[in-house]
Order: C-alpha cells, then structure tokens, then sequence
C-alpha cells in the first residue's frame, strides 16, 4: 500500500495490526507511526486462532511454558481467557501510543485462522493495505512475508520486526534492486520521514559489483531528473558490501535506521536465509513490499 | 566621677596614674598651707599654664612640607612586641603554636599579620594540593590524593581529557567492522544453535503430523492433517490405539522442546560472558590508549597509578557508559553533553579540593576567613535533589578555607567564629587531630543518622591567627583550657606608642601611608601636626600617641573630604580640625541636651558664689564612640550620730562597688586626721543631687570629702570650681581617666553662663601629663578666664576652693586657729561632747544645734 499510495498521491490508506500473540512497544509503535504517515487509523484485529482452540479441546492437550520449566494441561477456556487478557493489555498500551501521535485505533475481534483473518480484512475494504505483524520474527519470517503476499492478494507491504528492532526514529533507508522501486519507495519514504524531516538514504543492491554501479548510475539519473522533489536524500556507496544481506544489515544500522523499505524476493531478501541475516541484526521494522 | 557605662576606662586610667603619681614626703598634712588661717583663693600656685594644657606640635619642625615627600610605611609603628611575636608563631612548626592577635580594633593587626605573612610566605616551600575521587571500592569513602603543588587542575582536566576521548574511540571501535563481527560470530553461533534445535524440532515434528503452536500462554503441540489441526471430535473417533501412538509422540516432543527451551538461558549466559569477554578486550584497548597521557603526567604520584588502575577496571566494566544511548539519537541539539556535566562520567572526575598555584608557581596559602561558619571553615558536604530523595557524591563536597589554607595559614576574627554555631569546637578539633575531615555539623556531633559520604581525613598543617580583642582574649584563656594549649602565641597590639620626635616622624609617615593607600590629598605639615595632637587626644595622654590606625584613617579620610569640597588641593590644620569638629558635631547631640538642661537651670549647677556643704563633681558620659564631660552637684550634711557616713547613692542602690569603695575612704581619712582620740560621733549623708542614672567609680571621691569638709568647717565652698579626683585615707589625690572631656564639660557650661575669671576645675596632678584639651579652652585659661587648678592634697584643694587655710598640725597635736583643719577638728569634737553628754542623759533638754544640718 504505501508505495502505491505515495505513488499514486492518495492520502490515505489502510493499516491492519493483526495480533496473535503478546506484542511489545516497538511493534505497536511502528504501526501507528506508518498509520500516521498516510493518515490512517490502526485497524487491529484480535485473532483467536481457531487451531489453538481446537488444540485445547483435545483431551491430552498440554502447553509447555515459554521458560521450558513446566508443561501444565490446558483447555478452551484457558485459551479464551489468555486471548481476553492479552486484548485487554495490547489495546491499553496501543491506545496510548496511538493517543501520543493523535491517530485513531479501531478495533475487530476475530476467531479464525490467523492468515484467514488477514485476508477477509484487507479484502472487506481494499485495495491499500499494509499489514502490521503483532509477532516478532526470525528466520521464519521470510515465510510468512511469502505466505501474506501469496495469499492475500489486496496486500502491497508487510512490517515487520526482528528481534533487535526497537527503533522509530531516524534515517528512512531504501533498499533498492531494481529501478522501478525508486520513485514509489522514494515517495513512501518521504511520507515516512515528513515528520522529524528525517534524511533519506538509498542503498543499491546489486548482486554483482557491475550491477551495483550500474543501478547505482540509474538511481542517480532519476534522482538529478526531479532534484527538488527528492531532498534529504543520499545514495550510499554499497558496492563493497557486494550483495551480502549481513553486510547490507550493518550499514543500515551505522545509518541509525528508523525503518528499512525493501522488496520482498529481491536481492537482499531472496529466500529465508537472507531474511533472517538481514532482519535479524537490524535496530528498525522491515517494511516488505511485494 | 563616671557613670557606670565608663567604668573600664576610668579604672584604666586610674591605674595607670596611682603607679606614677607623686606622693608628699609628709602624710596628712598640707606642704602649702599658709598655717595662719588668711584667705588664699586665688590658688595662682596650683594653677597650669596654657603650656601644660594641650602639647601642640610646630608644623614647621617636622621637616617637610607634605605627606607626598614622605616615605610610606611597610609595617605597624610601635608594635615591636607583637610583630615578634608573629614571627615565632608562623615560624614555630607546632599544631598547638598557633597565634592570637590581641588589641583595640582598628589598630591595624590585620594588615600588619598580612604584610608579615606575605612576605613570608613569599620563600619558597614544599606544599600540596589535594584532591577528592571518587572509591571503587566503597563509593561513601572517597579517597583524598595529595599531588605536588600546581598538579591539581591539571590531574582534573586530564581525567576529563581522557573521558572526552574514550566518548570517541570507544563508539567507533565497538561499530569497528572487526569487533561487529566478532561479536556477529558469538550471537550467531548460539543463536544458530537454538534455531536449528527449534527447527529441527519443527521439521521432526511436521514429519510426525503434529503441529507446534505458540499460544499467549505458551507453546502447544496438536495432531494434523493437510495442514490443519485435528479437530478434537475427529481425534475422537480414531482408533484407541492411534490416539495413544499420537499423544505418546506430542509427549515425547513437549519433552524435547522443554529441554531445548531449558538449555536457552545457559547458552544465553555463555553467549553474555563471551560477549562480556570481547567487550572487555576491546574495551581495554581504548581505555589503556586513553590513558596513555595521564598515566605517563601522574604516574610517579603516591597513590595515583592504583587510582587509574581501579578507574581503567571501572570503566572496563562499564563500557557501555561511553556508547551512545538509545535516545541521543533523539536529541533536538545534536551535541554531545559536556563530560564534566555529563551524570555518567561523574565517578572519573576529580573534586580540586586545593590548588595552590597554577603552571610552576607554587603559593604559600594566607586565607582569610570572613564567615567563619562551620561550612566555611571545615568544608560542606552539598546533596542534589532527585525524585524527591537527596543524593550526594564526592563531587559535591565542598573544601572549608581550614583546607584552602592547609601548608599556609589560616586568619580568622575570633568574634565571628565564637558566634558561628559548632565552628570552635570544629577548628579546636581539627587543629588537634591534624586532620581535616569533611563531615556535616550534625554528624561531628551524632545527631545525623541518614546515609551520606565519609571521606578520607586529609592531613593538616596550617597555622592559625586569631584576632581579637583583650577582653576575648582573656575570657577565652580563663573559660577554656584547649584554648591556652592551642593558641600559645599571644600577639599584643599595644594601644599608644610614646611620643618623641622620632615617634612624631613615623606617625607622619603612618599618615603618608593612609594618604597614599586611600588615593587621598596630601597633608601638609600643619595639618600633620594637628593630627599627631588629635593622636595624643585619642590615646588620652600628651606623652602617648593613639596607633588605632582605623581612627586615624578614618580623619584623614574625612578632612581630605572637606577639603575636595572646599576645592583644596592639600590638607592642612584647618580642615583636620574641621573634620574633629564636623565628628564631634554629628556626635553631640546628647552632649547639647544634657548641658541645655542646665543652662536652663533644670539641672541645677552654679557657677558663682559660694556654698557651704555643696560642691561641682565631675562625670564622663560615654555614648557610643563619642565622650563628654557633664557636671554634677554634690552635697553633704552632718550632724551627731554613731559615726556613720550615709552614701545615698549606694542606699538608694545607684552607686556601683567602686562609688562605694571611695566614701569608705573618706570615712578612713577622717577618722585617721580627726578622731585618734576622740569617738567620731558624726552622721554624714552624701549625694548626687539630681541624678537618676547609676554611679559608679572613685574619681568623685576627693569632690565629696571637700564637700564633707565644708560642712563640718562650716566654711563656703566656691561655686566656680569643679572638682575630679579620687583620694586615699592619707588625702592624697589620685589619678582619674577621662580628665579631658571633664574639664572641656565644665568649661562648656561657664562658659554658656558666662565665664567669671574666677571660674576653673581641679584635677589630681598626676593627670597633667594626661592633658590634651581643646584649643579654645586653653585660649580661656591663657586669658586668664578659666584655671586649671593640679592638686596633690586634700588640703591644697580645699585652700583653693574655700580660700581658707587648710592648717598644718602643730607639735601639740593642735591646728591652727581659724584654718578648715581646726574647724573641723573642732566640730567633730563638739560632736563627740554632745554624743557622751548625750549618753549619760544630759544632753535631753539641749536644743543648740551642734552639727550644720539645722542652719545649712
């Protein structure tokens, strides 16, 4: 949604937070911030995975504490009442992060799958839409991204946090492999940064040396072609980082990140393991575009 | 006479006259009398000539003819004695030899010692300067480092130096390519290890059918099939069998599982101390480089190295201090805090507690402490507030002047510190642990019981100069006992020095001195003259000159006022008097009531005729800085009694131990001249007529006995005359302070009622050499208009003032016929015929009177 709602100059957009499991500040904070920028309210949707209910119902149903420490059983009503109680806390510490930014909240109570429920929200309303992710990930992060965009078509971009994002203010950083990304991820960046007025800095990603310097070349060229709508920006040098997903992950974070834009499938997130160098170290959300 | 407010200065003065006055070589009886009984009042052999009046000085002999030829003066005048003293007690290497300067205010000791000391302290010697930093070890004892003079700031701003520079090299070596991946390598290596466990449990799982969900509670296992969970009333229709095979196998797992969840804390504490590890290596790099220059500058100081040792360890440990914090990003300034304000660093900063001198230049410390409280003297321990709490450190310790002045010395107004709440018993402590200790009040004295720092003692050498005056001195030396034990040097500023012609030279020179600190107009020689004769009137005495330098300033200061108004260019005689006057005007107010009450006949005091049994004593009114003389009437009365004189005075409980002392006297003189043989049969009462104030002293004590001698002899007294002097039982007048403003007090009021010739005041002789009056009285006397009349005797004061004989004792025991001696002797006896006749029942129906108190 972002880069098409940039690109296309509509003001709004939707954002979905879909929260499954217990999300902390950073991920909250992230989703009002891109709600903000394109003058959206934060739609949460509360999803009570129905396989977690099912699972409960089965007799020798058993949860295995987060610490390892003990394995108690459970059953429905517990599940019920976690998912209330973490409602009850996420909405409490989302609205206050929401009130701050003076951004709307609403709020959608689903039992379903998790995916299914993403799906049935983007779809109800369309098509600008990008999805907050209310878990952290890792490595299976890639995965999920995938299975998101895969199917739940309405979808432009997914944010994402890694498990050292904590971030939310600072440089916008673009990760571009390809030249048709530049203008739309350019005006998502603008609108992200337009607040603290915040730099913007470009990192080509080629995944050769050759094609580093030649993207580099093109990037330039359309950025001298609208010098004064693009300001704040830079284009790094990353030809020596020479495609590698960790190397890119350190100079974004040497840049102090507030949010990296990159395409999922590109050169830097091109499969799971990619995913997981880059997202892993990195002090700000991912924003996945398609 | 004296009202009580001037007793110290008329005991003074009295004193200092008994040693050296004359005595006649016949007691009780009077060298001058004619014997014959004719009348003498003219007193011309008593009378001083205007000389003996007022010592003036001859500008022109002083040879020069302005201060500005002088040379100035580097020191006191006449203060040989004290300045000797000084120089023991600086130079004396004792704790308890410490010194107090003793003297009249504004005598100059202070700039006297500070001259002294600065040139003494101007030799070169070994000094410290001392520092506070902060304890490792124990955070509440900081530690105290001596450093060689002239090393304090530069050790403070090295530290910060070396702060200032691990702020940038220790964030660019932690963002190092090198140490990022290093620590790239440790996290992903047990990272790695967790993930592949978990995904290896994932796929073992997924093989086995059962799904691993994370639930908000934890983490659950569920059978599947095509990619959903088994709904419970499927699972519920497969065989018994198959349903146990799953739940043995989800067992299995959640065992698994919790043993991979189980080992994360472990490795996750290895993967910390690796990281540790690292961190301290690299941290070690920057701190042992930022070190670098202070170690090399500081090193060879005792004490130094272990402290940077603990620092380097300190700072390793914290390393995280020195990279930038999440929210400096966030800053609206971009600009990284000041080290030395920065709350972070506050720990490796230095507290300068002294510093003696900067670069090579070492200073011999002379402090002077002008709030002597506890705070400023021992140092002060300052809190911040901070969420409601009150923190300290070491940083917030503040050095007393005790320590500013440590290797050096220490000046302080004994008045203030006795005034100042705990600071004697903290300076008597310190100075006898020779060791300052910064502590609160309340805690040098257990009332404090809240958790603050203790510092560590720093040794202590300085010498302490008390100033004060004689009366402290002395009460401190009778009341407290450590004080005798720690300030065993008495410096004694005397008051006067003799005057001389080599004295008259150096007070001109003092004078230069005060023209030339004071950026004044220079005094010509006239003028100099006029002040060296306004010093013998301030020291109360024509052979002394008055050093209290503040007064003497203060007239220069005054006249070198008028004279700018006037547009002079020079002070001369006529405006140093000006400025005397231009004093005693703004001053006399009281003066002007006082008289003005007897001019306008409210206070009686006569100044012609004559009185029998009434006479004019003479009193000192001391108000504030500013002294006059003020008459006053007294009377007696006689008649047969039991040998009994009645001092209203002491009965009507106004008269002061003194007052009492001289009628008791008077009582012995009588009895002594009069009553060998016979009983003293006498009833006498006395009293200051018109006085409702107390009275004390014995300078009116000759005034009442000639007043006592009047009425006995029946013989007038002049009332032109008044009267100071106390006396002895053998009659010999004595001296008395303040014989000055007497006469100038009595003149005044002749003068005021119109002066006769005939009018003039007696004094003891022994206080002519005291005699300093003011000009216009002495032109009264030189015109014959007003006499100064010195006596020796009883008997030469009342020939002058009754102009009867007083009678010299013949062989026979007898007096001469018609003389004061013989009437007295006469009336007394009569008394004592009455008193036994009296006795034995005759004298009932007698009705001729036998005492004056019927007829007078």
């Amino acid at each position: 949604m972002p880069p098409h709602v940039a690109q296309s100059s509509e003001r709004r957009g939707r954002v979905i937070l879909r929260v499954c499991r217990e999300p902390d500040r950073p991920v909250l904070v992230a989703a009002v911030a891109v709600a903000r920028a394109f003058g959206a309210d934060v739609e949460s949707i509360f999803v009570e995975d129905t396989d977690q209910l099912a699972f409960a119902s089965l007799p020798f149903a058993k949860l295995v504490s987060p610490s390892g420490a003990r394995t108690s059983a459970v059953g429905p009503r517990d599940i019920d009442r976690a998912y209330r109680s973490l409602k009850l806390r996420t909405l409490a510490l989302l609205q206050q992060i929401a009130t701050d930014e003076e951004t709307p909240v609403r709020v959608t109570d689903v039992r379903d799958n998790p995916l299914r429920a993403l799906t049935a929200a983007c779809t109800s309303e369309g098509p600008w839409n990008v999805a907050v992710l209310g878990e952290r990930v890792g490595r299976d992060g890639f995965a999920i991204a995938e299975e998101i965009l895969l199917r739940v078509p309405d979808i432009t971009g997914i944010v994402l946090l890694g498990r050292s994002a904590s971030r939310s203010r600072g440089t916008m950083v673009l990760i571009v492999d390809q030249l048709d990304d530049v203008v739309p991820f350019l005006k998502t960046a603008q609108r992200l940064a337009e607040r603290d007025e915040a730099p913007i800095a470009i990192l080509p990603a080629g995944s050769s040396l050759a094609r580093c310097r030649e993207l580099d070349g093109e990037i330039r060229l359309v950025i001298s072609a609208e010098p004064h709508a693009f300001d704040r920006v830079t284009l790094v040098d990353t030809c020596a980082t020479h495609g590698s997903p960790a190397a890119f992950a350190r100079l974004a974070e040497r840049l102090g990140p507030a949010m990296v834009i990159a395409r999922h499938g590109g050169a830097i997130l091109s499969d799971a393991d990619a995913f997981a160098a880059f997202v892993r170290p990195l002090p700000c959300p991912v924003l996945v575009t398609r | 006479m004296f009202f009580k407010r001037s007793q110290a200065r008329n005991a003074r003065n009295g004193s200092d006259a008994e040693s050296s006055a004359a005595k006649p070589d016949e007691r009780g009886a009077s060298e001058t009398s004619g014997g014959n009984g004719a009348l003498m009042r003219s007193g011309q052999h008593t009378a001083l000539t205007p000389v003996e009046l007022r010592r003036k000085v001859d500008g022109a002999s002083l040879g020069f003819s302005t201060t500005a030829e002088l040379e100035a003066v580097t020191g006191p005048i006449g203060q040989e004695r004290a300045l000797k003293a000084i120089e023991f007690g600086a130079s004396m290497p004792s704790n308890d030899f410490n010194v107090f300067v003793l003297g009249p205010p504004a005598s100059g000791k202070s700039t006297a010692v500070k001259a002294y000391l600065r040139e003494k302290a101007a030799t070169p010697r070994a000094i410290s300067d001392w520092v506070y930093v902060n304890n490792f070890d124990d955070q509440n004892k900081p530690r105290a480092l001596e450093l060689p003079c002239g090393k304090a700031n530069r050790f403070e701003q090295a530290m910060v130096a070396m702060v200032d520079e691990l702020r940038q090299t220790v964030p660019a070596l932690f963002e190092d390519e090198d140490y990022q991946s290093r620590r790239k390598t440790i996290d992903d290596s047990f990272r790695s290890g967790q993930e592949e466990a978990f995904e290896a449990l994932n796929q073992k799982a997924a093989s086995q059918n059962i799904a691993i969900m994370r639930t908000p509670m934890g983490i659950a296992m569920a059978p599947m099939h095509e990619g959903e969970v088994v709904k419970p009333e499927v699972f519920n229709t497969l065989p018994e069998e198959m349903r146990k095979g799953i739940e043995q196998k989800i067992e299995a797992l959640q065992q698994e599982l919790a043993e991979i969840l189980q080992t994360v804390p472990k490795s996750d504490k290895e993967r910390r101390e690796k990281l540790d590890e690292l961190n301290r290596e690299v941290g070690m790099q920057a701190v042992s480089s930022a070190m670098e220059d202070v170690r090399r500058r500081f090193s060879d100081i005792s004490g130094v190295p272990a402290y940077l040792d603990a620092v380097a360890e300190d700072i390793v440990r914290n390393i995280a201090l020195f990279l930038p914090q999440a929210e400096e990003g966030q800053q609206l300034i971009k600009q990284s805090v000041d080290t030395s304000r920065d709350p972070r660093y506050r720990r490796y900063m230095v507290n300068v507690a002294v510093a003696n001198g900067e670069g090579d230049t070492c200073a011999i410390p002379i402090v002077e402490e002008l709030n002597p409280t506890y705070g400023n003297l021992i140092g002060r321990i300052e809190h911040i507030a901070q969420m409601g709490t009150l923190l300290t450190d070491f940083l917030l310790m503040k050095p007393g002047s005790m320590l500013r002045a440590n290797g050096g010395y220490l000046l302080i107004d004994a008045r203030k510190l006795l005034l100042s709440p705990f600071a004697w018993e903290a300076l008597k402590r310190t100075i006898k642990a020779r060791e300052i200790k910064i502590e609160q009040p309340a805690e040098a004295t257990g009332f404090m019981s809240t958790q603050t720092i203790d510092p560590e003692p720093i040794p202590l050498d300085v010498k302490v100069i008390l100033f004060g005056d004689r009366q402290l001195y002395y009460l401190l030396a009778s009341h407290d006992p450590d004080f005798v034990r720690l300030f065993q040097v008495q410096a004694d500023f005397d008051d006067t020095i003799s005057r001389n012609t080599e004295n008259d030279a150096a007070y001109a020179r003092l004078i230069a001195s005060i023209v030339k600190e004071h950026d004044l107009l220079p005094v010509d020689a006239s003028g100099v003259a006029r002040l060296i004769e306004q010093g013998a009137r301030l020291a109360d005495d024509r052979q002394k000159l008055s050093i209290e330098i503040g007064h003497l300033a203060d007239l220069v200061r005054e006249a070198d006022f008028w004279a700018r108004r006037e547009g002079a260019d020079i002070i001369t005689r006529e405006l140093v008097q000006r400025a005397v006057n231009e004093g005693i005007e703004r001053a006399d107010r009281i003066r002007d009531r006082s008289h003005e009450t007897i001019t306008r006949d409210i206070v009686m005091i006569e100044t012609r005729g004559d009185e029998v049994g009434q006479i004019n004593g003479l009193a000192v009114l001391q108000i504030g800085t500013f002294a006059f003389g003020k008459p006053s009437r007294i009377t007696a009365r006689v008649r047969l009694g039991e040998g009994r004189v009645t001092d209203i005075e002491r009965e009507a409980k106004l008269g002061g131990a003194l007052h009492t002392k001289g009628v008791m006297i008077l009582w012995g003189f009588l009895s002594g001249r009069f009553a060998k043989t016979i009983p003293l049969a006498l009833a006498a009462t006395l009293v200051f007529e018109q006085s409702y104030g107390g009275v004390d002293g014995d300078s009116a004590s000759s005034t009442e006995l000639y007043a006592l001698l009047s009425a006995l002899a029946d013989v007038p007294i002049h009332q032109g005359f008044a009267v100071t002097g106390s006396v002895n039982q053998f009659g010999e007048v004595q001296a008395i302070g303040g014989v000055n403003e007497k006469i100038e007090g009595f003149f005044d009021i002749c003068k005021a009622q119109g002066l006769t010739g005939t009018q003039g005041v007696l004094i003891p002789k022994a206080n002519v050499q005291h005699l300093m009056l003011r000009e216009d009285v002495v032109e009264a006397a030189s015109n014959g208009q007003f006499h100064i009349h010195s006596v020796e005797t009883v008997d030469q004061g009342i020939e002058i003032l009754t102009g009867v004989a007083a009678g010299a004792r013949g062989e026979d025991g007898s007096w001469p016929e018609g003389s004061i001696n013989a009437r007295v002797a006469e009336r007394l006896r009569m008394f004592a015929e009455a008193a036994r006749a009296f006795s034995k029942g005759l004298g009932k129906d007698d009705d001729k009177p036998i005492g004056n108190g019927a007829s007078v």
